[in-house]
């Protein structure tokens, strides 16, 4: 990194803007800021780190104090920053948050924060301009951020011996962001709440477990504790509880159990006397009933019970009987209505039936008949139809040859004038010409008369022209006259009067003009003769075409003719159409004639046939109507007869079969024992109160039965014994009491015996899965103790002191090069891992070995020049490792703020001898300073001006 | 179709302090060249296409120029983020660029949604796996399992059952530590409970993996294959061939990979010597321009080394300080920490402040320390 350019402007002390060219003032590789306290030596290297950064060092860090409060309120803070790194050169511009006046109005409003980079030289970029990019791009090229810019590049007053005597926890901070582990620190962190979340758990799982324990001893009824065997002994006392109460139980059951028994006894001892006294008042009431005259009734009924449905058939036929005589009256009834006095019945039947049969054949010619009268009807409409229609034809065949010789004179007519039509047009176009050829030949006319005007006035103005020339020639050969030489004329060489010029004179030109002027009339003239030429032989040509025809005439004519040729074709169409007309009227009047002489021979062969027809008829029909009547009244008659002939058979037959039942009725009751039917019918009973008296009688017998048998088994009973149940049962129940309450105890100690034993296998699983999780929390606790230097940790040193300690001992042997020479041999810096006091975490010390006295102690006890020799000495030793590690963006301007005057002139030699070396590989050093023998010393100088109205740089440059 | 299989680009890293958005542009706009020249159809990155997850505008419009010119050539781009990267950063306006044939698949939970493409043979689904942080893709991807391989199985396995319902070929960009690996000294780790590695079992069923996060170009199987970055960035990698993949798939998928090596913008050299020695000896003269890490073995302890180097090797950018004989008595720190991983640091430390050995249960404590850490950082 290579600074070239500083502008500020309203920044810090100065106002105005301001200008640092480290280019020139770095020439010589060292130079000198200097100027008075608080001048504003320093805020030139806050202005490079504001520039880079957007901050400054130290407690100057407020940025928006940065404002310089003697500048005008209308100029903007602003610093520019013109350096190369990597080899990209570019410009920072910066300008912090400020109040600027209002551009309306008083007060003030703020300014944002604004930051830009342009690139210069080395790389084809666009430019960033948001503060973070512009923040990203100058940490990635540098390589390093700000805290570490500070601590290398820029040696800030105060804090430039920090490092020095900082302690152990404070270097680390540093030195781990220089060397870029804070990777370390994370882990250890890491760590630190790793433990802190194992432990929130574990205390959990230790809660759940404790929790557990007193639910085991609520369990148990006792009071818990932590002494080993606890939950053994507490397991055995229920266990011996258990065993009491099952011993307790098994007694009591065996009492109750006897007691049971007698109460048993007793009971069936009570059940069969009550059962021997219910048995013989059963007996008593049974052999009491009247049962004898139920089993005669029952006999009595069931011998009547065949009596009884025969009886019911005899009514049936009774009733079939009176149906066949309604019958036979109704059908000799509908034969009298047919007139029917006769008795032989079956033979007047066959009779008339025969006679039917004989009428047949007439019925069907009678049919016929009526069918020919309907088409004789029918014939006589047609006739008269095909008359008329023959009518009309005729007349109009009449009319129609004289349309069609009329139709036919038109059509000629048409034709011819359409034949003439052509020679008609020639006609009729020339007498349309001719009113405008005949304005045409007057308009020629005209033309060419203004022509001929016009050529003679021409011709006269070329003539008059012509001769004044002439007139005039002197003259003209006069002006062509040149002095010694010879004139065209008269070939002196002299000319002693040469004619003067004189004003209208005429040239050649004005000559020329004129002919001109007479060829173009002329030429006019003969054009306009032509057009009149043309415009007569027009007229002529029309005059030829209408021959001796007048020009309305021909027009009229042409006309007309056009008119008649375009009916033409609407005449041959109404020509051919006449034509077809009468060839079609013709051919139907052809068919008409025809069917007329059809129509009329079918009429008259079909009324003789019916004539002959009706007589027959007339004669077969009797007193009817017609035949078909006469015919269907004789079959009718023969069908009546048969029916009641039919019908007294059958009454005959129901009659004899009434009187048969009749007799077998009287017979069966006979059969059955009865005087008569009466009697056997009052003897019978209904089929569902026959039932009941069965049962009545087989239940008196059951009852009869049961009573017998319960007399005979329980013979030795006595039924006037007693027995007292109640003493009895009040001693089993208070015996099953006694049972049941020491039951209920073996069961409660159980269940707590079981409930104990269930939590305590629990608790035990829990003791168990702690276990692991207590080693593994141990082990993370005694790992993070000794990560984060504590612990188990004997040299009381962090991972991260331990990673940077290596570091740092480099450091510590870079910085002694420096330091040993600067001492002039006396001091070199050796790293120590010892803790500090108080058991302070250690790893990173540094102490100084003194060669005077071979022993080393703590880099604090240095006095003030030697403290200042030593910090140089470091902050360059750590410079130099740095750049080993990244080696990317060497840092090629250094500054140094103050700590000069602290040195003897001797000690600041050898210092200005090293930083004299630091120039040789081609960096830049800048001291600030306001020590005078460094004015001396270093030719090259900025200083700063402090005034009232704030501070002003100045160069000297050598 | 034709493939180029590149990943861990980094864009924006740098190298000892030196940026190298120079050395990036001329490596990767050659891959344009290549896309031309080879007629590649589609290239993958399988993630860290950045190298943190938030870019500066210099590396973001790098990328961008390198992107178009590879889509200039004709080729279409699928990315996938890495460890590095910030998806949702790099997945923004992922619908419009897709448009435009770059494709970001970003999104854990679209992982099984291909991009498809196509050739005379037909569709090839190139489905990008977004690299899994376990504890969100765990909640995304609904899988109980803690660490990598778990989540990466699921991933895997979502994109065959996706497979399954297409007929095509396909290709898979995953972004993971693949057992059989071997890492580079500049991969940060994505361990979680010290486990960081994954089986190439996860990955079977697809036509081509195209590996991304480990530097060192590496075949794992012929069709499984790490391209490594195309830059190397640390110095041990110096001996690396740095190098891209050229897939091609015809009708019944992989034919055969091919090797192209890419330019070396600027070598890497280590030297060592006392300065005096490297500064003059005229055999370093090949390596004037190389970026150097210089291991002085100075008995005294050199001053301003570093600058001193740069007058010769302009671009040595690391110096280390190793006498010959062994460090001073008074720098055991540096003894121990120099050289060692900070694993190995830290166990160490344990050993040295506690006089005992870390055991392996404390070891895993200290491995999961540092790889929540490293991710944290990057957040």
């Amino acid at each position: 990194m290579r600074l070239h350019r500083l502008e500020l402007t309203a920044f810090g002390p100065y106002p105005r803007p301001e200008v640092v060219d480290f280019d020139s003032l770095g020439a010589d590789g060292l130079f000198l800021l200097h100027g008075d306290t608080g001048a504003g030596k320093t805020t030139l290297l806050d202005a490079v780190a504001f520039a880079l950064f957007g901050r400054v060092p130290g407690a100057r860090g407020d940025v928006k104090k940065l404002r310089c409060e003697y500048a005008d309120p209308e100029v903007p803070t602003e610093v520019s920053l013109e350096l190369t790194v990597q080899s990209r050169r570019f410009r920072i511009v910066r300008s912090p948050e400020f109040d600027r006046p209002k551009k309306r109005g008083g007060g003030f409003t703020t300014q944002p924060a604004k930051c830009s980079l342009t690139w210069l030289e080395g790389w084809d970029g666009e430019g960033i301009t948001r503060i973070d990019d512009v923040a990203r791009a100058v940490e990635d090229l540098l390589g390093m951020s700000y805290e570490q810019f500070f601590q290398v590049v820029l040696l800030p007053q105060g804090e430039f011996a920090k490092f020095l005597r900082s302690d152990t926890a404070e270097r680390e901070v540093l030195l781990e962001k220089l060397f870029g582990t804070e990777r370390f620190l994370d882990v250890e962190k890491w760590f630190r709440d790793k433990r802190v979340v194992a432990g929130r758990v574990l205390e959990e799982r230790r809660q759940g477990a404790s929790e557990l324990m007193h639910r085991v001893a609520e369990a148990a009824g006792e009071e818990p504790s932590f002494e080993p065997g606890w939950l053994e002994s507490v397991l055995e006392r229920l266990s011996l509880a258990v065993r009491a109460a099952e011993a307790a139980s098994e007694e009591t059951a065996g009492v109750a159990d006897g007691a049971d028994a007698l109460l048993a006894q007793a009971r069936v001892q009570a059940d069969q006397i009550r059962r021997v006294r219910e048995a013989r008042e059963l007996l008593a009431r049974v052999e009491a009933a009247d049962s004898a005259s139920w089993f005669a009734e029952r006999d009595a009924a069931r011998r009547a019970s065949p009596v009884v449905p025969a009886f019911g058939e005899i009514a049936k036929l009774q009733q079939s009987f009176e149906f066949a005589v309604r019958d036979e009256t109704r059908a000799a009834e509908a034969l009298a209505r047919l007139g029917y006095t006769g008795s032989a019945l079956r033979e007047d039947a066959e009779r008339y039936r025969e006679e039917a049969g004989g009428l047949a054949e007439l019925a069907a010619e009678a049919e016929r008949q009526q069918a020919d009268v309907r088409r004789l009807s029918v014939l006589k409409d047609s006739s008269y139809k095909v008359e008329r229609r023959l009518l009309a034809l005729n007349a109009e065949l009449e009319v129609l040859p004289e349309r069609l010789a009329q139709c036919r004179a038109q059509l000629d007519a048409a034709a011819e004038a359409s034949a003439r039509l052509e020679s008609l047009k020639a006609r009729a176009d020339a007498a349309e010409a001719l009113p405008g050829a005949g304005e045409a030949l007057e308009r020629t006319k005209n033309e060419l008369h203004q022509a001929i005007d016009v050529h003679q006035k021409a011709k006269d103005v070329l003539q008059q022209v012509r001769h004044q020339r002439l007139e005039n020639m002197a003259i003209e050969l006069a002006a062509a006259l040149k002095r010694g030489k010879p004139c065209a004329v008269c070939g002196s060489p002299s000319h002693p009067a040469p004619a003067q010029p004189m004003l209208g004179g005429v040239d050649a030109t004005d000559e020329e003009e004129a002919a001109l002027d007479e060829q173009t009339a002329l030429d006019r003239r003969n054009e306009a003769e032509r057009a009149a030429h043309a415009a007569e032989l027009r007229i002529q040509a029309c005059w030829e075409a209408l021959g001796s025809e007048e020009p309305a005439v021909a027009l009229a004519e042409y006309r007309t003719a056009l008119e008649l040729a375009r009916t033409r074709s609407q005449r041959q169409n109404e020509f051919v159409g006449l034509e077809a007309k009468t060839r079609d009227l013709g051919t139907e009047k052809a068919k008409v004639e025809q069917d007329l002489v059809g129509l009329r021979t079918e009429h008259t062969s079909l009324v003789t046939v019916v004539e002959e027809r009706g007589a027959r008829l007339e004669k077969a029909r009797g007193e009817h109507e017609d035949v078909l009547t006469r015919r269907d009244h004789l079959l009718r008659l023969a069908k009546a007869l048969v029916e009641l002939a039919d019908r007294r058979n059958a009454r005959e037959a129901a009659l004899s079969r009434v009187e048969e039942q009749q007799a077998s009725v009287a017979a069966l009751a006979a059969e059955a024992g009865f005087p008569d039917v009466e009697t056997a019918l009052a003897a019978a009973r209904p089929a569902i109160k026959l039932q009941a008296l069965d049962e009545r009688i087989a239940a008196w017998e059951r009852a009869r039965a049961s009573a017998m048998a319960t007399l005979e088994e329980l013979a030795e009973v006595d039924p006037a014994a007693a027995v007292d149940l109640n003493e009895v049962t009040a001693a089993a129940s208070s015996a099953r009491a006694a049972a049941s309450e020491a039951a209920t105890r073996l069961a409660r100690a159980r269940a707590a015996f079981d409930r104990v034993s269930e939590l305590a296998a629990r608790l035990r699983a829990e003791w168990k899965s702690l276990e692991p999780l207590e080693a593994s929390y141990a082990e993370l606790d005694a790992l993070t103790d000794v990560i984060n230097g504590r612990g188990q940790n004997s040299k009381k040193m962090t991972l991260r002191s331990y990673v940077l300690a290596a570091r740092l001992e480099e450091v510590a042997v870079a910085a002694s090069a420096r330091l040993h020479r600067m001492s002039q041999g006396r001091y070199s810096f050796v790293h120590s891992d010892s803790a500090g006091a108080r058991g302070t975490r250690g790893g990173l010390s540094l102490d100084v070995l003194d060669d005077y006295s071979g022993r080393s102690r703590p880099a604090k006890t240095l006095s003030g020049g030697e403290s200042f020799l030593a910090s140089l000495s470091l902050a360059l030793g750590l410079a130099d490792v740095v750049a080993n590690e990244t080696g990317g963006a060497l840092l090629d301007t250094l500054f140094v703020d103050e700590g000069f005057g602290t040195l003897d002139s001797d000690t600041l030699d050898i210092v200005m001898n090293t930083l004299d070396e630091l120039r040789a590989g081609g960096r830049v050093v800048g001291l600030v300073s306001h020590v005078e023998e460094l004015r001396q010393r270093i030719p090259t100088r900025l200083r700063v001006r402090k005034a009232r109205t704030g501070s002003t740089l100045e160069v000297s440059l050598g | 179709m034709r493939i180029l299989h590149t990943s861990d680009w980094h864009v924006g890293r740098t190298f000892h302090g030196r940026d190298l958005l120079v050395e990036q542009e001329s490596v990767l706009s050659g891959l344009a060249d290549l896309v031309s020249s080879e007629k590649v159809d589609v290239v993958v990155i399988s993630g860290d296409l950045y190298d943190r997850a938030v870019p500066s505008a210099d590396a973001v419009s790098l990328c961008a120029r390198v992107l178009m010119r590879i889509r200039a050539a004709g080729a279409r781009i699928v990315i996938t983020p890495g460890n590095h990267d910030s998806a949702a950063r790099i997945g923004v306006f992922g619908e419009f660029a897709a448009a435009g044939g770059l494709h970001l698949r970003t999104q854990i939970s679209l992982l099984d949604k291909p991009v498809e493409l196509e050739d005379e043979h037909g569709p090839v689904a190139v489905y990008g796996i977004p690299f899994l942080e376990p504890e969100p893709a765990r909640h995304v991807l609904g899988v109980a399992d803690k660490g990598h391989a778990p989540v990466l199985g699921e991933a895997m396995r979502r994109i065959r059952a996706d497979l399954a319902g297409r007929s095509a070929r396909s290709v898979v960009l995953a972004h993971a530590f693949v057992t059989g690996g071997a890492p580079s000294e500049s991969e940060r780790t994505i361990a979680v409970g010290g486990v960081q590695d994954v089986s190439m079992q996860v990955f079977s069923g697809v036509d081509y993996v195209a590996l991304g996060h480990l530097h060192g170009p590496q075949t794992l199987a012929e069709n499984l294959r790490y391209s490594g970055s195309p830059l190397a960035y640390s110095f041990s990698e110096a001996r690396q061939r740095k190098s891209v993949w050229l897939v091609e798939l015809d009708a019944g998928g992989l034919v055969g990979v091919e090797r192209r090596d890419l330019p070396v913008p600027r070598r890497l050299a280590t030297l060592t010597g006392t300065l005096a020695e490297v500064l003059e000896d005229p055999a370093h003269a090949a390596v004037e321009d190389h970026f150097l890490s210089v291991v002085l073995t100075d008995q005294v302890r050199p001053m301003d080394a570093l600058r001193q180097l740069q007058t010769r090797f302009e671009h040595a950018v690391h110096v280390e300080w190793r006498p010959e004989q062994g460090l001073q008595h008074n720098m055991t720190y540096a003894e121990r920490v120099r050289g060692r991983t900070d694993e190995e640091v830290a166990c160490c430390f344990v050993s040295d402040a506690r006089g005992s050995e870390p055991s392996s249960a404390e070891m895993s404590l200290l491995r999961e320390a540092f790889a929540a850490v490293a991710r944290e950082h990057e957040q």
